[in-house]
């Protein structure tokens, strides 16, 4: 048996802390004097109350390193304990969730999803609001720290190639973690406020600017109203495409601008690919939109900038009704989501590097029937890659699809149609947000789904947020043996 | 490797192979030209036997005197002359060996230029069918795809039922022939992790590769003619028997009726069902069995996997329908069986409206089609094999995970799989779905809407044959869809019939150069 008591401490550490967040939406509703800020009171101590006592129970098994076991659990409690806590606000409050539903929005928020069960959130108490944009913040940074320390040392579906970069702090885990969490802090902190004040150039009020200033900088995709950003059409739209292509860069780089050096940024081989990427897709739907549907240059390029941002980003919001475009853009934009963003950002999904990866292994490939007795091997930003980190990807790619499919499956066999299902499985693992179809299309939300389905989204958004194999290697009888 | 080499061009070249002759012949002027006289040999050969087959159907229409076998007859003139004549000219360069390149290119001519040929009695007789339609219908048909753009089919001349029929059959062979003997040493998808094994357990007994062209050639006829007898036995008419008989054995699909196998339910649908999965089995077990050893096929781990699948998903699909809907158990197990069976093994016969099951069996059948049947039989897809090796591949990594210095290789069937094996698999899946993907998003761009869309790039690169969603709902057919849709699917049957990177390979501009 594993010693839980490390994992139990950080858990208990990161449930306090989460309580002690709730009192800023508590100050906010009380501010705008509305009685619902008892609310976040109850929730406040019943998530520090519970996280201080497991902390203090488990103080003293703590020690500097983490074993790989517990490092598996740990991030995957993680995920699974604060949603929980979270959606405490949602059983109490306003919305009077039943259980899944709000546990459902609650990881939704944590993962960066944001699908959303609820309707009419013009009508939430501001404080249920902000306290939805804060979840995806938290889950925005959380996940940074995950994918820059943990997950290479995990050796993860191809991550250890980012494993001698810029951290190197010598396998102390907890640490190091802290380290670069204070240094992300920072940053992530100050490209939010400057989200935000940009938003309320072009117009947002002060707390809707907010609100989305959190949840474009975590890629999350809560919105403040059920139209998303249907209701902030032009300037808007281009300000948050800028911030969510720089909240799915790699943060190291920022910490390496902050730091003085500007030029890994421009030459990370990622970042240069995900933007043509981005550029392709764009023109490619403006060409669609004006040759096949007569529509305006600018207000074409500019859906199709905004939409496919944040689609790719695994945002969520969306400006218009996409799937009016068009059957060809439906499916470019569903393929558009399981691309994702760089690794180390707040992107979900399959990521860029993996794709750069395989393309490699495939002309390697090709070059190598063609010749067989030639030596090729797959490279990335000049260097070889090994086959250990190739297996990897190809492993991350393989079970990504197979999950895809079981999820689909199992979402079909609650009743769901095709289009539903497939989307469906593939928003909740690529953590997006809204779907394709009638249900849960951009115009929809998840609240009609059935509870079997919801709870099949929860656990596959933390599958996919987790980049799968994290989460499955706990499955494995083994991982129980010592 | 080499400092410097950067990966671009092999270390070591194999050195070009030169023939010593007397006089100095055009290729040995110009090394870097492709030869394409041997390929033009092979093909000149297997077009002038297409002709010949074209008698068949020929004579069936003379005997039936139905006015259709002059069709037949221009046809088998037009190719015979052509193949023989293209034969002849390309026969001075024939040394008995090919290589690499050539190879690949042969594979890949068959598959394009036999259904011109072949398409050619569907333009001149029955249904007299525009150029794309009936290239698509050939195609379809030696693919052993089996989605047909043809509607009417119960009131067309035998002669062209028939040859469609033929068409399948001969894919079939054609195509189990190449898995068993060409693609191994191509190197594509992983397919060498049969180089050793399937001459080795042959070894003794089937030695060279006419030996073993000849085995596979009886076990396919003698199979073929076992399943016509059982549906003549089963109360179809005789050419129903024979062409749902050979379109079975080659997991091909054309049916000579509008309702395929919805002429026939009842018993003929069990037996379709077995003759289906015996046409996606390893030929090479058959082989064995008929020299008396029948312990590789009970041991098989392909053959017992791929049983296990479609008894899951038959189960599933049954229990799913029993509870949802109230038709008859026995109706409901038979029909589950046989339309799965038909996805799984890629055939492409229908007894029933599997949409109308509901969305669960659906995803299934989408699931099971995409595994497709046993390597080295006449299905297509992703085979059964590729799909373990894939399971065993992501159980290892996983297993990595945990315990990051141990060695966890990949095994199948007891043996290690090298990782030059592994990395093509996965390769090969993944580019599988990423095609899926790519080419339907091509499909919509034709005004195709989703669904229909992805399910025929799924048929179509599974080389399955059966059709879901609103454009093929009306009659089950392709014949809906524009034209520029079916090159589309044309293209896509023949890379799904050859192995992606097969086709892929000649786009490769070093191929063309030396």
């Amino acid at each position: 048996m594993q010693d839980l008591r490390p994992v139990g401490y950080v858990i208990g550490l990161l449930s306090a802390m989460l309580g002690a967040s709730m009192t800023i939406p508590l100050a906010v509703d009380h501010a705008y004097g509305n009685l619902h800020w008892q609310v976040f009171g109850v929730s406040a101590l019943i998530a520090g109350g519970v996280g201080t006592l497991l902390a203090l129970a488990c103080a003293n098994g703590v020690r500097d390193r983490l074993t790989l076991q517990q490092t598996f659990l740990l991030a995957t409690l993680v995920w699974v304990a604060l949603p929980l806590f979270g959606a405490v606000p949602f059983v109490l409050g306003a919305t009077s969730a039943r259980t899944v539903d709000a546990v459902f929005e609650a990881m939704s928020g944590m993962t960066t999803t944001g699908a959303t069960v609820f309707a009419r959130l013009e009508e939430l108490p501001k404080g249920l609001l902000l306290w939805r944009s804060m979840l995806q913040w938290f889950g925005g940074i959380g996940i940074i720290i995950v994918a820059m320390v943990f997950l290479p040392e995990l050796r993860v579906g191809g991550m250890q190639i980012f494993r001698s970069e810029a951290f190197d702090t010598g396998g102390k885990v907890l640490p190091r973690a802290a380290e670069i969490a204070a240094r992300i802090a920072g940053i992530y902190v100050g490209l939010t406020l400057a989200c935000h004040i940009a938003y309320v150039t072009v117009g947002m009020s002060g707390f809707e600017a907010l609100n989305h200033a959190l949840t474009t900088m975590s890629t999350g995709g809560f919105s403040t109203s059920d139209a998303s950003f249907g209701v902030y059409q032009g300037a808007p739209e281009y300000v948050a495409s800028v911030f969510m292509v720089l909240a799915s860069l790699p943060f190291v780089r920022y910490v390496q601008i902050a730091a003085g050096s500007a030029r890994p940024i421009f030459r990370d081989s990622q970042v240069q690919a995900f933007l043509k990427v981005i550029a392709v897709l764009v023109a490619i739907i403006t060409a669609y939109r004006i040759l096949e549907n007569n529509d305006q240059l600018e207000s074409a390029f500019r859906e199709a900038l905004f939409n496919i941002t944040s689609i790719i980003t695994g945002t969520g919001y969306a400006s218009v009704d996409y799937q009016r475009w068009g059957s060809f853009p439906v499916v470019l934009l569903f393929f558009v989501g399981l691309i994702g963003g760089c690794a180390g950002s707040t992107c979900c999904s399959v990521k860029i590097f993996r794709y750069q990866l395989l393309f490699a292994a495939v002309k390697a490939q090709i070059r190598r029937i063609h010749l067989p007795d030639g030596v090729f091997s797959a490279r990335y930003e000049g260097r070889t890659v090994s086959l250990e980190v190739l297996n990897s990807v190809m492993a991350f790619l393989g079970i990504f699809v197979v999950t895809l499919g079981l999820t689909t499956a199992s979402l079909g066999l609650t009743g769901l149609d095709f289009v539903t299902a497939l989307s469906g499985a593939a928003t909740a693992l690529a953590n997006i947000g809204p779907g394709f179809g009638e249900i849960i299309g951009p115009a929809g939300n998840f609240a009609p789904l059935n509870d079997s389905a919801k709870w099949i989204l929860i656990f596959a958004m933390l599958l996919g947020r987790l980049e799968l194999l994290v989460v499955l290697v706990i499955f494995l009888p083994r991982f129980w043996r010592v | 490797m080499r400092p410097g080499n950067h990966g671009r061009h092999p270390v070591a070249t194999p050195p070009p192979r030169r023939r010593l002759t007397s006089a100095p012949r055009l290729s040995q002027l110009a090394p870097a030209m492709f030869d394409f006289r041997p390929v033009g040999y092979v093909m000149g050969l297997l077009v002038t036997v297409l002709g010949f087959s074209m008698l068949v159907p020929m004579a069936l229409d003379y005997v039936l005197g139905n006015g259709n076998a002059h069709a037949f007859f221009a046809s088998a003139l037009f190719s015979t002359l052509t193949g023989g004549l293209t034969a002849l000219a390309c026969r001075s360069s024939v040394t008995g060996t090919m290589n690499m390149r050539q190879a690949f290119l042969l594979t890949f001519l068959i598959w394009v230029i036999l259904p011109l040929f072949g398409c050619l009695p569907l333009m001149l007789g029955g249904p007299e069918a525009s150029f794309t339609d009936a290239y698509f219908e050939a195609v379809s048909g030696i693919t052993t795809t089996g989605s047909t753009v043809f509607v009417g089919l119960d009131d067309f001349p035998a002669g062209i039922n028939l040859w469609r029929g033929m068409l399948n059959w001969m894919g079939g062979i054609g195509i189990a022939f190449l898995a068993m003997i060409f693609l191994p040493h191509l190197r594509v998808g992983g397919m060498q992790f049969f180089r050793a094994q399937g001459f080795d357990t042959l070894g003794k007994t089937l030695p060279r590769a006419v030996d073993i062209a000849r085995g596979l050639l009886a076990v396919y006829v003698g199979l073929t003619i076992v399943c016509a007898l059982t549906y003549l036995w089963l109360g179809m008419s005789g050419l129903d028997a024979v062409v749902n008989a050979m379109a079975s054995i080659a997991t091909g699909g054309f049916s000579p009726a509008d309702a395929s196998f919805g002429k026939y339910v009842g018993p003929s649908e069990y037996a379709g069902a077995f003759f289906m999965i015996l046409g996606s089995l390893p030929y090479i077990r058959f082989m064995q069995l008929a020299t008396g050893s029948a312990a590789p096929l009970l041991q098989d781990v392909q053959i017992r996997a791929y049983l296990l699948w479609i008894f899951v998903a038959v189960a599933a699909v049954s229990v799913y329908r029993l509870m949802t809907g109230d038709d008859p158990a026995e109706e409901v197990v038979r029909s589950s069986l046989f339309n799965l069976v038909s996805i799984f093994s890629g055939t492409g016969f229908f007894s029933d409206d599997v949409s109308s099951w509901g969305p669960f069996a659906v995803v299934v059948a989408a699931c099971v089609g995409m595994i497709g049947g046993c390597t080295s039989s006449s299905s297509g897809a992703l085979s059964v094999f590729r799909v373990q090796v894939a399971f065993a591949a992501i159980r290892a990594r996983i297993r990595l995970l945990h315990s990051p210095h141990r060695l966890e290789p990949v095994r199948y069937d007891g043996r290690t799989v090298a990782d030059d094996i592994v990395g093509p698999i996965i390769l090969h899946l993944t580019s599988y779905i990423f095609l899926i993907g790519l080419l339907s998003l091509m499909l919509t761009f034709h005004g195709i809407d989703i669904e229909s869309a992805f399910f025929a790039i799924w048929t179509s690169i599974g080389n399955i044959g059966f059709g879901f969603g609103p454009m093929v709902v009306r009659t089950g057919t392709f014949v809906d869809f524009p034209e520029s849709a079916k090159w589309v699917l044309i293209f896509t049957m023949i890379m799904g019939r050859l192995g992606l990177l097969a086709v892929l390979i000649l786009l490769l501009p070093q191929f063309w150069r030396g």
